[in-house]
């Protein structure tokens, strides 16, 4: 199915309820549906992940959808930088937001270390993680049965 | 008036899903039920809030810049 199908059915259901005494959910499923016609030739998947993704930047706290940014970046050592110069710099993040962020992603942070300390422990971890990538393929070119 | 919530679009498909469900319309039917569970969290939020959260995230999509 694609988006444009998707649009329809809710076109559809808008019709279907403005003639019975929901003009208004008719409105608002309107106003859903419009919003995402930009994804009409997208796999309705798609689309369906744009409503996650917008209904998670209004549900998520803050350091979460900033934790996430910083794990999808994976081990692109560019964007990881990149992002957690984001998040260093964001004044929406408090310190309390930067330690919660450092205990997800490191798996433990001191509570009363430094916002700067923090960054270095999120940092620290990224490299560990690519130390291990590259161990791992070492370890695997050098025993390859 | 009260601001119209997620919640009240949300029964609104989930009983649209089960008609479909039952017209054997089964892809329709999932379709729905999917949109309707990804809007689950945002029950208590109002249809304002939702839109306006599906704007921001089309302007960032590069299928949403004109």
């Amino acid at each position: 199915m694609r988006g444009h199908q998707l649009r329809e059915i809710l076109s559809d259901i808008r019709d279907a309820i403005s003639g019975s005494g929901g003009a208004k959910q008719a409105e608002a499923i309107d106003r859903i549906q419009s919003a995402l016609a930009d994804l009409d030739h997208c796999p309705a998947n798609d689309v369906v992940n744009r409503v996650d993704a917008a209904v998670a930047s209004v549900t998520q706290p803050a350091w979460e959808a900033k934790l996430a940014q910083l794990q999808s970046a994976g081990l692109d050592e560019v964007e990881f930088l990149k992002r957690l110069d984001e998040i260093v710099t964001d004044k929406s993040i408090k310190k309390a937001d930067l330690l919660q962020i450092a205990q997800a992603y490191v798996g433990y942070a001191d509570k009363k270390a430094s916002a700067s300390k923090l960054a270095d422990a999120i940092k620290t971890r990224f490299y560990g993680k690519i130390y291990d990538r590259d161990a791992d393929e070492m370890a695997k070119r050098a025993t390859p049965w | 008036m009260a601001a119209l919530k997620v919640s009240h679009i949300r029964s609104t498909l989930d009983a649209f899903a089960v008609l479909y469900s039952h017209a054997g319309a089964t892809e329709q039917s999932d379709a729905i039920a999917a949109m309707s569970k990804a809007l689950a969290r945002a029950d208590k939020l109002s249809v304002d809030e939702i839109v306006q959260a599906l704007e921001k995230a089309k302007s960032k999509s590069p299928t949403g810049k004109t």
